[in-house]
């Protein structure tokens, strides 16, 4: 995360422009003027995030402390009349969510999407251009390996769409015994059972313990340790949601308006998981009483998971993505994929859950 | 005049006095309780008190914890001063004590007091809190008012008590923290019945 912030850090102050926003946007420092509020944040490991009345800002920051945000008035912000943007391209230019690896962006490069040596964009973590979206390969071509669809001669046991043809025989067996896990769970083995074809790598390029990616319908582990319940999950989770939202998440890039959405239901779905399964979770901070508030929906629906949400339901999933999304906008620890804007076009309930649930086996007794 | 005025000043009084008398009646056994040691066992109730611009509850329910349990609990979560070391935790299925636990619970109630919670769908929300070593310390219970009727004090006591020691892993995201909260869901209908 420090690295992208350092990459949005250092590129808005070589191109210190103005730019008209959209409220709840995250604006970046170098490109902004106008009146300061002297709203104060906490500078941590050299960056600092301000709230300004709704606006998130990334600055970075040299001295350890509480530093003014220097959040400015929310009307101001106008780009100059010859305004155009060197790098994007796009109009309107908003190097936020400019993602290198889609076809026809201007600085759309094979090298760069497939995480190998390159300049721009690179995989080295030094690099200030380094962008975890890149090294994933979200979006991207994958190069000439194109088709790893799973054509089923692979598949793990000839019940679900896995290509594991690719993987060594220590991560197959993992990878088995991992689904195996999964399928004791009545909603997750429904997601496994509504699957498309799904090819299983590794890439131990990959800036992440595991990811999805909807250009090759490949779910790809970092290496053998990170093959787990709670990857597996999150990553099918993704590949269902492929799937179910059309072709959003192939055109979505990694910090674009909509990636919150995504992933906040992702996490939903594993507390739901857990909550059937009547298994242990912690507690964590983005996600503060969401567990609770799913026993809740169960619990007032004579214990079944609501079939469809009522709008003071989808008022309350939408306040919790929102939490989701401060947290994750103000911590340290935060990603700042998780921060992405919310996505209004997107349901402000969770239907790629409630389409599982409604298919699932889970309430067949009741 | 004089005389009415009186009475009724006797009656005040008296009345006073009765409630004063009442007062340390009622408070006597509560003193032994304590002194007698078994005050660990005395069941705190509060109703869950929500910061509306963060969460809505569309239920209501209180939650239960044993009234010395208070090292943990009422405190601040995430402990003040901790973070996450990320906001995701690779912590899952904790299937072999979530059984355990489950299986702690189940011990609380009696064959047909079982039965009554299976038939009557109720569930509960347990925290339990945890120390470094991954060893409940304390533990909560949210039980929704329609199902409190189906269960006893005692048998929330008994809850309590009972998961008390148990070890559960602490996801590694959070093995800094001076304690951990953890949830479990715990739904009667997929109990065994006891009857059958």
């Amino acid at each position: 995360m420090k690295k992208i912030l350092l990459f949005l850090v250092l590129f808005l102050n070589l191109f210190p422009l103005g730019f008209n926003f959209e409220k709840g946007e995250m604006l970046f420092p170098g490109s902004l003027y106008g009146q300061y509020q002297g709203v104060e944040g906490e500078c941590i490991n050299g960056y600092m995030t301000c709230d300004c009345d709704g606006w998130i800002l990334f600055l970075d920051c040299s001295d350890p402390g509480t530093i003014d945000c220097q959040c400015i008035d929310s009307v101001i912000i106008t780009p100059p009349s010859d305004f155009t943007c060197p790098i994007c391209g796009q109009d309107p230019c908003v190097c936020g969510y400019y993602d290198p690896c889609s076809y026809g962006s201007p600085d759309y490069s094979d090298c760069a999407c497939l995480g190998i040596n390159c300049d721009y964009g690179g995989c080295d973590p030094s690099s200030p251009y380094y962008d975890e979206c890149t090294c994933l390969g979200i979006n991207c071509d994958d190069g000439g390996g194109d088709g790893g669809g799973g054509d089923g001669d692979d598949t793990n046991d000839g019940i679900y769409n896995f290509d594991t043809s690719n993987l060594s025989t220590t991560a197959q067996e993992k990878f088995d015994t991992t689904i195996e896990e999964l399928e004791q769970n009545c909603f997750l083995q429904q997601l496994l059972s509504s699957l498309d074809s799904i090819s299983i790598r590794m890439d131990s390029t990959i800036n992440a313990e595991a990811g999805y990616n909807p250009s090759t319908n490949s779910v790809i582990y970092k290496d053998e340790s990170k093959i787990n319940a709670y990857n597996t999950t999150g990553e099918m989770f993704h590949a269902y949601q492929d799937t179910f939202y059309g072709n959003y998440l192939d055109d979505l890039g990694a910090l674009a308006p909509g990636r919150s959405n995504i992933e906040f239901e992702e996490k939903f779905a594993g507390l739901l998981a857990r909550v059937i399964a009547g298994s242990y979770f912690a507690e964590i901070e983005s996600l503060m009483g969401v567990g609770q508030w799913i026993d809740d929906l169960i619990s007032n629906n004579n214990e079944e998971f609501p079939s469809s949400f009522t709008p003071e339901q989808s008022t309350q999933y939408m306040i919790f993505l929102n939490n989701f999304r401060e947290w994750n906008a103000t911590n340290p620890a935060g990603d700042p994929r998780y921060a992405t804007p919310v996505d209004p076009n997107l349901p402000s309930y969770p239907a790629a859950v409630i389409e599982i649930i409604n298919n699932s086996t889970c309430y067949e007794n009741n | 005049m004089k005389i009415i005025n009186l009475l009724r000043s006797t009656f005040f009084l008296t009345t006073l006095l009765g409630l004063s008398c009442c007062h340390v009646t009622e408070k006597t056994p509560r003193e032994n309780t304590i002194a007698d040691g078994t005050h660990k066992d005395k069941l705190i109730q509060k109703p869950y008190v929500t910061n509306p611009a963060r969460i809505n509850q569309d239920t209501t329910f209180k939650l239960y914890h044993l009234e010395h349990d208070t090292l943990f609990i009422g405190k601040q979560y995430p402990p003040e001063g901790f973070k996450m070391k990320s906001n995701t935790s690779t912590y899952f299925f904790y299937q072999q004590e979530s059984n355990e636990s489950k299986a702690k619970v189940e011990s609380c109630f009696r064959p047909d007091r079982l039965e009554i919670l299976i038939q009557n769908r109720s569930s509960l929300f347990l925290n339990v809190y945890l120390d470094q070593a991954g060893i409940v310390q304390e533990v909560e219970i949210k039980i929704n008012d329609r199902d409190k009727i189906y269960i006893s004090e005692e048998e929330i006591k008994c809850i309590c008590n009972n998961l008390k020691g148990l070890k559960i892993p602490i996801p590694s995201e959070l093995s800094h923290f001076p304690f951990v909260k953890m949830s479990q869901s715990i739904r009667f209908k997929n109990f065994i019945s006891p009857t059958r």
